[in-house]
């Protein structure tokens, strides 16, 4: 039997069925933190705008307009908006201090999973250091899997605009990492 | 078809798909491939991006079990899946059991409105020397000039009891 299509999921929270609340929750839940991870910093930070965003579905089902589009792609804007709105409302300078403090996280265990856990702390601070567009951008192909269609019409701009903010993305963050590109790249080519 | 593709264009179109071939342009992958074969630098270029791709992968962000019962809790009082109902009967039943909630609310409120200002009357009669013509006004006329607070709370119970109907004043 084929799922149950979001919108339809949708309807159904309009009228008050938890259940189809909860399969929502299932199917897009990962991705809101994924864009409140990648563009807020953390995850503690990433959990309460995946609780925001997903209680403000709850209450006001009506808030999403079957008329306007997916709905998968209306809950990544209106995540992504929220984010944007959170980082206004920061100031200046302290996104990253936080960051800082966030990021240098060093998982407790084996060496190895040390030097993973800090090179994947480098990584996030490399993103975190993106402009805002740039970031969700970034979010919205590599950790979401978008395509470059989609993330158009999530960002409500053009396919154009998208490349050039990949591109420009990805130059700054091969440019951010380029001890870690070395050091993987000399492993690649170890491996043949 | 190669040699329309030269290493910038194809370092330009790796820095904005990424080394995945599958989100490469239609139009562009043979080309990318076709270059890829016959020029070492663009084999270089593609190990990099193959290497940032990586770097992304490995620090993405990480999943929270919990969080889901959490917000599932926060919004329909339920602290997992299972604890819903099936769809076939929540999906009105929800529906109902929050104007039901709310009806019964309302009801509560009334109820409490009542006794409350019964019992207003009942000490402000007790204690004030207006006891007859509130009381006549009260009840009807009845004889009430002697009825005490005792009275009146036994009266104002026996409304109230279930038994008589009480939660539905």
């Amino acid at each position: 039997m084929p799922p149950i299509p979001d919108e339809d999921l949708m309807d159904a929270v309009r009228e008050g069925d938890a259940q189809a609340f909860a399969a929502l929750l299932e199917r897009h839940m990962e991705a809101v933190r994924a864009i409140g991870w990648r563009m807020l910093g953390s995850a503690d930070a990433a959990d309460d705008l995946a609780q925001d965003v997903f209680l403000r579905i709850w209450k006001r089902p009506e808030g999403y307009d079957r008329a306007k589009g997916r709905f998968a792609a209306w809950l990544r804007r209106v995540a992504a908006n929220a984010c944007i709105d959170r980082l206004r409302k920061s100031r200046p300078g302290q996104l990253d201090d936080r960051m800082g403090e966030t990021l240098a996280d060093p998982a407790p265990g084996p060496e190895q999973r040390a030097i993973e856990s800090q090179r994947a702390a480098r990584v996030r601070a490399a993103i975190a250091r993106l402009p805002e567009r740039q970031r969700q951008a970034i979010v919205l192909a590599h950790d979401l899997g978008h395509t470059n269609i989609e993330i158009a019409h999530i960002m409500e701009t053009s396919v154009e605009a998208v490349e050039a903010l990949l591109g420009r993305a990805r130059r700054k963050l091969k440019e951010l990492l380029a001890g870690e590109l070395q050091a993987l790249g000399g492993r690649h080519g170890e491996g043949g | 078809m190669s040699k329309e593709m030269d290493i910038r264009e194809f370092q330009a179109l790796l820095d904005i798909h990424g080394a995945r071939p599958g989100r490469w342009p239609r139009d562009k992958a043979a080309a990318m491939h076709a270059f890829c074969a016959m020029d070492g630098r663009a084999r270089a270029l593609l190990e990099e991006a193959r290497a940032l791709d990586a770097l992304l992968k490995d620090s993405a962000p990480r999943a929270n079990p919990q969080l889901k019962a959490a917000i599932l809790a926060a919004a329909t009082g339920a602290d997992n899946i299972a604890a819903i109902p099936a769809p076939a009967q929540s999906r009105r039943p929800a529906h109902e059991a929050r104007k039901a909630a709310n009806d019964n609310a309302a009801r509560r409120w009334m109820t409490g409105a009542v006794l409350a200002a019964s019992l207003f009357a009942g000490v402000w009669i007790g204690l004030s020397g207006l006891a007859e013509p509130v009381g006549e006004a009260l009840l009807g006329g009845a004889q009430v000039a002697g009825v005490d607070n005792d009275a009146l709370g036994d009266i104002i119970g026996m409304a109230s009891a279930p038994e008589n109907g009480g939660d539905l004043l």
